[in-house]
């Protein structure tokens, strides 16, 4: 039941490979992948989103990754992104008073100008949640940690712990699968215990999950203080005076990928102030 | 060498000293075992030796460095290296290579150096072929193996082993234990193992036994074993190897006193 859920988030899930996007630098894959959101958030209209999806596919193409792999993760997402349409044609007559109306629902009014901005919406999301998917999937979240550290290194000259807290983010997810052992182990505990975790309504559930919430914040404090004996015993005392052990170079691969990735942001900002529909 | 000078410790909120005047010294290249029953304050003694705890009174040197202050914690933290029971919670980074590694960048070695010593822990240690390996999906042992290695790559003087073996199955704990004391000998490595195991003393050149917070032996393990009386007041056993010997001698077979493996015992009786 619980457990299961993350089977089905692709986000967040590395899958190893050696493909051109697996090999690019991780710090390009960072900053690129910036550079194409905000593009994304800011411009506007059906052919540069088109254009940046039609990207975002080929990138898919060039990973390696199981097409389907990546759709599957989307499919949970597609009944929020059809709701969100829904409520955009509906609630959103205000925005476009001259629109001609296509039918009321009570007070409500919708027009074409909520089913485009809908559209473009559930378009923009979807080429969000690819990107997205395709940077977790080709990188690892430590590799990507490093990657942001290394980037905003100037940031710990100013006494930002960026060092410190790239190691906060590494243990977290450290302890994610630990922490998911520990779950399932309480809840079977419950379960063989007589425990009905999942009958009952929204409230009665939620009581029955203090049983595993308690005892699993717990093992989380014990763990913690652990951690940090073990820690300070390998002579861990802040980030002052730590090197790192992986190092990331730039490859001609990456100014490829850079050029490439400002020509298509260059074209959609262009068709997104040229085409404005 | 490692030197407590009189140490006393109280833990913080406790009206009990948990070690009561301790005097003693771990001398380089040495294979000591530390036992004594739970609560005897044997891995306060541990803790004692690099300054993740600090004396209550007396001192407490490693190699002359002083735990009191800042930079001699950090230098006896860099002699000292120490493993602890459960090995999912030292665990830092999310790949074996990454973990092993956390050690060296902590004494901010250069990247090449770090990369020699991680490997070659993991080669010592067995373990070279799990070096991208992601932590959670490891076996308990495996992961021993890793904390161990993250340990041995900071190039200690001294390993402490704070009852490290004990939720390892039989075979695992044996081998994890002729490996220290395979590393012990090549590198002269100064070894303490903290356990309320006697078995594992077998290894050992030297064997210490608290109780309630005092010393109450300390000298060789043959020695310890021919005073069951003692072992007994403080809440221990012999080895079941030496209790197995007793009951044959007491019954007439004539074997040797203190066997130092099971095999040893058979070859006896199969004469």
């Amino acid at each position: 039941m619980m457990m299961e859920v993350s089977r089905y988030v692709t986000i967040g899930r590395y899958v190893p490979g050696d493909s051109v996007l697996h090999r690019l630098d991780p710090r390009t894959k960072l900053l690129t992948f910036g550079l194409l959101v905000s593009t994304l958030l800011v411009v506007k209209g059906y052919v540069p989103y088109l254009l940046l999806l039609g990207f975002a596919v080929v990138l898919l193409l060039l990973s390696r990754i199981p097409v389907r792999y990546v759709l599957a993760g989307l499919r949970p997402a597609l009944w929020v992104l059809a709701i969100l349409w829904v409520f955009q044609i509906i609630f959103s007559g205000s925005s476009y008073p001259d629109h001609p109306t296509l039918f009321r629902l009570g007070s409500w009014r919708a027009t074409w100008g909520g089913v485009h901005a809908g559209a473009l919406n559930v378009l923009r999301i979807s080429v969000l949640y690819l990107l997205t998917s395709l940077l977790t999937l080709t990188a690892g979240l430590v590799e990507l940690a490093d990657a942001g550290e290394m980037l905003l290194s100037p940031l710990a000259r100013l006494g930002v712990p960026l060092n410190e807290v790239a190691l906060v983010f590494t243990i977290a997810l450290r302890f994610v699968p630990t922490l998911a052992e520990e779950l399932e182990r309480l809840v079977k505990a419950q379960i063989s215990r007589g425990a009905r975790l999942d009958e009952g309504g929204f409230l009665g559930r939620a009581r029955r999950l203090i049983p595993l919430v308690v005892p699993l914040f717990l093992s989380i404090f014990d763990r913690a203080e652990d951690l940090i004996l073990a820690m300070e015993a390998r002579c861990y005392r802040g980030g002052r005076g730590r090197s790192k052990a992986v190092a990331f170079a730039f490859q001609p691969l990456d100014a490829l990928a850079a050029v490439v990735v400002l020509a298509v942001v260059a074209a959609a900002w262009l068709t997104g102030l040229m085409l404005p529909f | 060498m490692i030197f407590l000078d009189d140490v006393s410790y109280r833990y913080p909120g406790s009206d009990r000293l948990a070690l009561k005047g301790i005097s003693i010294s771990f001398p380089p290249r040495e294979m000591v075992g530390v036992v004594g029953p739970n609560g005897s304050g044997k891995s306060t003694l541990a803790r004692l030796c690099n300054g993740l705890y600090l004396p209550t009174s007396g001192r407490v040197l490693v190699d002359g460095h002083d735990t009191v202050s800042r930079q001699g914690r950090w230098e006896a933290r860099r002699r000292v290296g120490m493993v602890f029971q459960n090995p999912d919670n030292q665990m830092v980074a999310t790949t074996v290579w990454r973990d092993v590694a956390f050690g060296p960048e902590n004494l901010g070695w250069d990247r090449a150096e770090i990369r020699r010593r991680v490997d070659e822990a993991l080669e010592l240690v067995g373990i070279r072929d799990l070096a991208s390996a992601p932590i959670h999906l490891l076996t308990p042992g495996q992961r021993h193996l890793v904390a161990l290695a993250g340990v041995l790559a900071m190039k200690p003087s001294y390993l402490i082993l704070d009852e490290a073996t004990v939720s390892l199955d039989a075979d695992t704990r044996a081998s994890v234990l002729r490996m220290l004391g395979d590393i012990h000998q090549q590198r002269g490595l100064g070894v303490i193992i903290i356990t309320h195991d006697m078995s594992e003393l077998a290894l050992a050149d030297r064997a210490v036994v608290l109780d309630a917070g005092r010393l109450c032996f300390d000298g060789s393990p043959r020695e310890l074993f021919r005073k069951p009386d003692l072992l007994r007041s403080a809440g221990l056993e012999p080895p079941p190897l030496h209790q197995l010997a007793a009951e044959l001698r007491r019954l007439g077979v004539e074997v040797p006193e203190e066997p130092r493996t099971i095999e040893e015992l058979v070859a006896c009786l199969a004469r």
